[in-house]
């Protein structure tokens, strides 16, 4: 493991006690983050890019959740983190933005009241301090009329403005790593791209580290300097978000690409979506997950999947994309 | 907000009239004549209506509601049939007793069914939970006359650790703050306090589960907090529910404690109405269920403006 490296995973499973038997989440994932490195993750929805993100702050319940492999922060071993050090961590060296900024304030505090808690844990400052921070942070965000939305409470913003205020919440303690769980998704298309350069402008200034998770490829080109795809909860294609989007290995990657309209695209051209859906994760999946679906599908790919292939900068897990470069 | 408050007064008063209504013609759709319980079966036709008169009862329905309703508003309820005195003073003295009774009982069950429910949300799932809604079904489901007489049985008895009669030594009803006193409140409160104590443990369980299992609860997490903090999120987010529901069984607690009352003969509202019924007391038991149901309006109405006071997304209009 390199010590240079802000978030290190390697080999990372997480699965679900369900009711109705174990759901294998997250499979072998593998990445890293070097510091004011941004790495989005991409994939469709249910592939596990959420719940990669909230392990990387433990945030799944201990009792119904099973985590393997290694997560370390900063330099530190996550997974073997007492309980006061995890905490005292989170929100102050990583934090995160959530999807839904509806669902991820408290209903019934005012955004102020929020940021003005977080400031005071972590910063250890006077409630007044705390209260000047909290205005600071939500000017920096350009939110209008700042004073005065200190005092609103989450219902009383809207949608692009709560994110916002989500995004000055995350940022208030000045934190090394932001996980950004697709902030932009639930927003109308020009709100989106406000937030959008909004997020990269405060990320420079505050020289922070971020995985910005979108299923978005032109979002990812925006915003990224490397990509991870992800599928069935494996990560199934690695490298410089322009490299691997302009020339993908991976048939899933290739089939995502296809799936998105890009500037000189021919536009009558029929948009070729992925037959079928993905698997189930039911079970533990040791061959290629994506075989089902795949144009290229051999007997080979049903054999239990190679470790990724690397070659410089990039990597990938298919043997057929291994034949070809 | 002080608008809003007015508002939500003014709306109480219909309300109110229209209770009084109910319970007046209530006793008049009764059938027999209110004054036969004084009248000897004998009298001679001159005494009944003299009798008539002088409790005003020869005028016209509405006219005598008229006058009741005015008079109540002066706190006069009229003269007992049964004992002469007025009516307003034995249900003070009543309410004042069924009132200590109904806070006890509520204070039990109430800090119980907290404690239970948020025991039973927070390790879902596990036999903590498993006992606590068992223990919630069976406060609920046993009838609490039945239970009542078990403690009798067991606690005055057999061990003859505390009294089963009355609100304090030697019949007195007037309440003081000793044990000697309080020795006779446990057994009828904790009697009472069972089915509060259901009610609000499975309120308290599925509401705090529900906030438990949302996004925000796990956002404040991922800001470092953590036990107590999250704990007072958590408790705000639950009050509005749990307080409506609170108020609902204080509600109960006021008016449903007859059988209660009978068997432990504690002098509150609810043996008083025993009595006014089986001595067809008229004037007393119109004043007590027109004073309990005044009391359940002006308790709807507290919560609902307590209730609004803490949700913000209540819309106040
Ligand atoms: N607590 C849980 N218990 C059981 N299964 C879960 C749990 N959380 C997530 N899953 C499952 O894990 C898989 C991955 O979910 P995840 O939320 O990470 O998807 P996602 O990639 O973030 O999708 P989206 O783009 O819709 O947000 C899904 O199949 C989901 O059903
Ligand atoms: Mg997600």
């Amino acid at each position: 493991m390199s010590a240079d490296k802000l978030i290190d995973v390697r080999n990372l499973n997480v699965t679900f006690k369900g009711e109705e038997g174990p759901v294998y989440a997250v499979s072998d994932v593998s990445f890293d983050l070097a510091a004011g490195e941004t790495l989005a993750l991409l994939g469709e929805s249910g592939c596990g890019k959420s719940v990669t993100m909230k392990s990387l702050m433990r945030l799944h319940p201990a009792h119904k959740t099973r985590i393997e492999g290694q997560i370390n922060i900063d330099g530190v071993d996550l997974l073997s983190m007492r309980p006061a050090a995890l905490s005292a961590m989170r929100g102050k060296t990583v934090s995160m933005v959530f999807q839904e900024p509806m669902l991820a304030f408290d209903p019934v505090y005012t955004v102020g009241d929020q940021i003005i808690e977080s400031v005071m844990r972590h910063e250890g400052f006077s409630r007044v301090d705390a209260r000047k921070r909290a205005l600071e942070m939500l000017e920096r965000v350009r939110i209008p009329s700042a004073a005065k939305r200190l005092d609103a409470y989450p219902h009383e913003m809207s949608g692009g403005m709560r994110q916002r205020a989500m995004i000055a919440l995350a940022l208030a303690c000045k934190p090394k790593i932001l996980l950004a769980d697709e902030p932009t998704t639930a927003l109308d298309a020009t709100v989106q791209i406000q937030v959008l350069l909004l997020l990269k402008e405060l990320q420079r200034e505050l020289g922070m580290s971020m995985i910005f998770v979108t299923h978005d490829v032109g979002v990812a080109i925006e915003v990224a300097d490397r990509t991870a795809v992800m599928y069935a909860g494996r990560i199934i294609e690695e490298g410089p978000v322009d490299d691997v989007l302009s020339n993908p290995w991976h048939p899933y990657t290739q089939g995502l690409l296809g799936a998105t309209v890009h500037p000189g695209m021919d536009r009558k051209q029929a948009l070729p979506a992925i037959p079928g859906s993905p698997p189930q994760l039911t079970r533990q999946i040791t061959e290629c997950a994506f075989a089902a679906r795949c144009s290229y599908r051999t007997d080979e790919c049903m054999k239990p999947m190679p470790a990724a292939y690397q070659a410089q900068t990039r990597a990938v897990r298919c043997i057929h994309a291994l034949a070809e470069v | 907000m002080f608008v809003f408050i007015i508002r939500r007064f003014l709306y109480a008063i219909p309300i109110a009239l229209a209770v009084a209504a109910v319970c007046f013609s209530l006793v008049h759709l009764a059938p027999g004549d209110p004054l036969t319980a004084i009248i000897p079966a004998d009298a001679p036709a001159e005494v009944v209506i003299a009798i008539q008169q002088a409790y005003g009862m020869d005028r016209p329905l509405l006219v005598q509601f008229g006058s009741w309703i005015q008079r109540a508003l002066q706190g006069d309820l009229g003269v007992s049939v049964a004992t002469g005195r007025p009516v307003m003073g034995d249900i003070a003295l009543a309410l004042s007793n069924t009132l200590l009774l109904a806070f006890a009982a509520a204070l039990l069950g109430f800090l119980g069914g907290i404690l239970l429910g948020a025991l039973a949300a927070i390790y879902n799932g596990t036999w903590i939970d498993k006992l606590a809604t068992a223990l919630a079904i069976t406060g609920v489901s046993i009838p609490h006359y039945w239970l009542g007489l078990l403690l009798v049985i067991i606690f005055s008895v057999h061990l003859d650790w505390l009294p089963s009669m009355g609100a304090g030594p030697g019949g007195s009803s007037d309440w003081r703050l000793d044990w000697a006193h309080l020795r006779h409140l446990v057994l009828p409160a904790v009697t009472m306090c069972f089915i509060p104590m259901g009610i609000v443990t499975r309120t308290v369980r599925a509401t705090v589960s529900e906030i438990l299992n949302s996004e925000f609860v796990t956002a404040l997490y991922a800001r470092g907090l953590r036990g107590r903090r999250i704990a007072l999120h958590v408790a705000k987010n639950a009050a509005p529910t749990v307080l409506s529901v609170m108020g609902l069984q204080f509600g109960y607690l006021l008016g449903g404690s007859i059988l209660v009352e009978t068997v432990f003969s504690w002098p509150g509202t609810g043996y008083l109405l025993n009595t006014a019924i089986f001595q067809r007391d008229i004037p007393l038991l119109q004043g007590i269920i027109l004073v309990l149901a005044m009391f359940f309006v002006g308790l709807n109405l507290l919560v609902d403006v307590l209730q609004t006071l803490m949700d913000p997304r209540i819309k106040r209009g």
